[in-house]
């Protein structure tokens, strides 16, 4: 289950596409991809290894101009279904 | 022994053991050829210090890293060196000509590629001298797509080629292989839809959006899709035929009456 202060990164061979808006979320040793629109792209774009959970569902906040606890909610989820389908992993787990 | 072979815009010779080699020859009889230019070499090369295959080779995905794929698994090991044109396969005497097949499809894959091509699992259907490129799950109806347009004829029902065409300002076509089963002598086609199959009680056509198009069509390529180091060009490839060429979802019920849907909104 992810965390606030989980600081997470995007799997390093994961492959990612913009295409009108969208994102296509290429996962090759799964043979898998996922479609993500353009809330789901930009958390993915935030999740670069340096902003915490939390930090991210600020931006998302800020660049929707959304209430930040209608936001958190939502990004903690998605977040955590990206964990568990290998597009997202910690920072830390990244380097080692 | 040695074989060549021309596939489109692929020339290759696969030499090795006659106990592989004439299987495919004979198999793929359509596609022999003395023409050698611009040809790629496969090798095959038994090594009995191997072990045993233990899974068909077919189970087992190209890796590939720094301009070199390379297939390894309990009896065998393959790389393949798109640069250099080469491909060699060491493999333990027990090895199937099913085995060696996939090593060949998996060269020519990058072949393709590296020449400007793709290779794609798709039912390929040539319909009023259109080409259709019909693709989807496995299990989603290609095959009986491919049966039920009878007496039309089928490139492939299972992998084709595609190849920008050079005989018009844009546009690709759509090319036969001797990978799956064909009927009919009619080798390529103009591309005029790729058609993502989708079961239904209804048959209709719908729009797919551009990022679900090339998700769909992505996980349709063999051997580059399941590398990160291939992933991005090939996305930028399917792009460029999606420039050209219209993708849908073809809501397919299992009769023949979709090609009416399709002569009514394709044209």
């Amino acid at each position: 289950m992810a965390n606030w202060d989980d600081v997470l990164v995007v799997q390093p061979d994961v492959v990612t596409r913009e295409a009108d808006g969208e994102s296509v979320v290429v996962l090759p040793t799964q043979g898998k991809f996922i479609v993500l629109n353009a809330t789901g792209a930009l958390v993915l774009q935030l999740a670069d290894g340096t902003r915490s959970l939390h930090d991210i569902a600020t931006a998302v906040a800020e660049h929707f101009g959304a209430e930040l606890d209608v936001v958190e909610p939502d990004v903690l989820s998605f977040a955590d279904r990206l964990m568990h389908r290998g597009v997202l992993i910690s920072a830390k787990q990244s380097t080692g | 022994m040695k074989w060549s072979m021309a596939l489109g815009e692929i020339r290759m010779s696969v030499q090795g053991h006659p106990r592989w080699v004439t299987p495919l020859a004979r198999a793929w009889d359509d596609w022999g050829s003395d023409f050698v230019r611009r040809k790629w070499t496969v090798e095959l090369a038994e090594a009995s210090n191997l072990a045993v295959p233990e899974a068909p080779l077919f189970e087992t995905l190209p890796r590939c890293q720094a301009g070199r794929c390379t297939l390894e698994a309990p009896g065998f090991e393959g790389y393949i060196v798109p640069e250099a044109h080469t491909a060699r396969l060491h493999a333990h005497p027990a090895a199937t000509p099913g085995d060696v097949s996939y090593f060949v499809r998996v060269a020519c894959a990058l072949q393709a590629f590296t020449q400007g091509g793709l290779l794609f699992h798709a039912a390929g259907i040539v319909h009023q001298d259109q080409g259709y490129g019909i693709f989807g799950l496995s299990g989603s109806g290609k095959t009986t797509a491919a049966k039920l347009s009878a007496p039309d004829p089928v490139l492939n029902d299972d992998l084709v080629l595609l190849w920008p065409d050079t005989d018009a300002a844009h546009g690709w076509r759509i090319e036969a292989t001797p990978f799956g089963k064909r009927r009919g002598d009619v080798i390529r086609a103009p591309l005029r839809s790729l058609l993502w199959l989708v079961k239904d009680m209804e048959i209709f056509l719908e729009p797919l959006s551009r990022a679900q198009s090339l998700g769909e069509l992505i996980a349709n390529t063999p051997v580059l899709s399941s590398d990160a180091a291939w992933l991005p060009q090939a996305m930028a490839r399917w792009e460029d035929v999606m420039a050209d060429v219209p993708v849908y979802a073809l809501h397919f019920r299992r009769d023949v009456s979709f090609w009416e849907v399709l002569d009514g909104q394709l044209g």
